[in-house]
């Protein structure tokens, strides 16, 4: 019976994933594939305009919580219009239906100095065919929803 | 627990909302409870018709925010006490949990954007009460 022992090279070694001895910590054969590189093919986690930007809300900001409610009845507008994911549509409702009844929001009218607020979605009342101004764009910006923030 | 109160004076003069919100906070102070601080939120249009339980109708009212910790039953123990109260024109009382409410994304959980947890339920209330005017 022939007893063999098995001898690895330093280049053997490296392939097979075991230290060479001569190599620091770190650095590996540059053709061999990377075993903790990220799925490159992986679509990125799609958000709403409140998750991406964390936007804390408050039943005391009026004017963060009007941005979802119509100007002419004072209704809070569908998920279909607002673009936000269903847990946060709920949230920004219930927290309408709090500031309206603690007094800091009218149930059947939006406040006329909201009315300028720059537009997070499409308005309803406008059809395809309008093009939108390019200071209204359907985008949300950063800017806005930051200075939202603050509130009153 | 910890409780917040917006409290809606009206506004007769200086004296006047400072008597209202003395006689208030001891409204708090009678139901045990132990007031942190309270925010000037200043004199606001009122957004809504309001009645006041006492005297006329008000059209300028002076925000509060009152912070204050108290056994869990206050807001029944204060409500006797606000009814007959001739400075104030609303006065309600929310817990602080709700401030601890996170996003379902933020814990881990998948994003639920872009999916419908109810599929049928926008077309379903649609049904039911027809076409939304906005």
């Amino acid at each position: 019976m022939l007893r063999c022992r098995l001898v690895l090279t330093a280049v053997g070694r490296g392939k097979l994933g075991l230290s060479t001895g001569a190599a620091p910590a770190g650095q590996t054969d540059p053709d061999m594939p990377l075993a903790d590189m990220p799925d490159p093919y992986k679509k990125p986690i799609k958000k709403c305009v409140l998750c991406r930007q964390d936007v804390p809300l408050d039943y005391k900001n009026a004017r963060l919580l009007s941005q979802f409610v119509s100007p002419y009845t004072g209704r809070i507008y569908g998920r279909h219009i607002t673009g936000l994911c269903q847990p946060m549509q709920e949230r920004v409702a219930e927290l309408v239906k709090k500031s309206q009844k603690f007094g800091y929001m009218s149930q059947n009218i939006k406040e006329t100095f909201f009315l300028s607020d720059p537009a997070l979605f499409r308005n309803p009342l406008s059809g395809p065919s309008v093009a939108a101004p390019a200071s209204k764009s359907s985008k949300p910006s950063t800017s806005s929803t930051e200075s939202e923030k603050d509130g009153n | 627990p910890g409780f917040e109160q917006t409290l809606i004076l009206k506004c007769a003069s200086r004296a006047d909302v400072a008597a209202g919100l003395r006689s208030n906070l001891g409204h708090l102070l009678r139901c045990g409870a132990v007031i942190r601080s309270v925010d000037n939120l200043g004199e606001r249009r009122l957004p809504l018709n309001m009645r006041a339980p006492v005297g006329d109708k008000p059209l300028i009212g002076h925000y509060f925010l009152v912070h204050f910790e108290s056994p869990p039953g206050v807001k029944d123990r204060l409500r006797p006490l606000q009814r007959l109260d001739p400075f104030m024109i609303r006065g309600h009382v929310c817990d602080k949990t709700e401030a601890d409410w996170v996003r379902p994304c933020s814990t881990g959980e998948q994003c639920k954007f872009g999916e419908k947890d109810k599929p049928n339920f926008e077309q379903a209330y649609a049904v039911k009460r027809g076409y939304r005017h906005y």
